[in-house]
């Protein structure tokens, strides 16, 4: 499966890490890993997609379904490093206002 | 390039084949924004066809074609699913999507908004479902 995803602690927050496509076939693994984390109380994430080439309907809905579950805990995902074949898919379904995107992984830990 | 004609399985292991072969056909005459949205649009289409068509049987036949039409690529997605007119489905409420945390029912309305679409009966069972984009 094409996606590797590595995690960091970062004081309160967990960055994660994703290398390479996020679609439908990596989606349920990657969904699994979000859930776990965000149900186990860490609810303040930072995606580092620098190394995501890739991301279909599928990726963006465990993105969706898991922002969903880390707000209502009173925590959010941002994401940093956003290339812009992936940004632009978040643009095309109006997801960009529903992530907050930075262009580093430090300032989006700052944001917290 | 030739027009271009690839099988396919209808399971997920045959993405990353079904992905670069469309990538190898477009590769010289679109950016890469423009590549990747004929892409994502084909993927979701031939992913529907996977999941919804066929209930994830792994061993249907997905045909695609590929050819360049007038100032743009026409694609054609063949299966032998139950018939279902994509054009037919509601459109998602992109707001209330996210707000609800759903996280599916968006690849219709991927592909459809990319790529100007149209469906048929195919001859003898299945679905026709044919996409154009113009290559500017």
């Amino acid at each position: 499966m094409d996606l590797q995803i590595t995690s960091q602690a970062a004081g309160s927050v967990t960055v994660l890490k994703m290398v390479g496509k996020l679609d439908a076939q990596s989606a349920p693994a990657a969904n699994d890993q979000l859930k776990a984390l965000i149900g186990s109380g860490k609810t303040k994430v930072v995606l580092d997609l620098d190394g995501l080439t890739y991301i279909s309907s599928a990726g963006l809905g465990i993105l969706n379904a898991n922002q969903a579950e880390a707000r209502k805990a009173g925590g959010m995902i941002r994401l940093a490093c956003v290339k812009p074949q992936v940004k632009d898919v978040f643009d095309l379904l109006k997801f960009t206002l529903l992530f907050p995107m930075f262009g580093t992984v430090q300032d989006a830990l700052k944001d917290f | 390039m030739a027009a271009a004609v690839h099988e396919f399985k209808s399971a997920l292991e045959e993405l990353d084949r079904f992905r670069a072969v469309i990538d190898d056909f477009v590769s010289t005459d679109l950016g890469e924004i423009e590549k990747n949205r004929v892409i994502l649009a084909l993927d979701e289409a031939f992913v529907n066809v996977i999941t919804h068509g066929y209930a994830q049987d792994q061993n249907k036949p997905i045909e695609l074609k590929m050819d360049r039409k007038g100032d743009g690529f026409e694609f054609t997605l063949l299966d032998r699913a139950p018939l279902f007119d994509p054009l037919k489905a509601v459109s998602p409420d992109l707001a209330g999507h996210a707000e609800s945390g759903k996280n599916h029912g968006l690849g219709i309305h991927l592909y459809t908004t990319i790529m100007k679409t149209t469906h048929s009966a195919r001859p003898g069972g299945g679905n026709i479902l044919t996409m154009f984009k113009a290559a500017t």
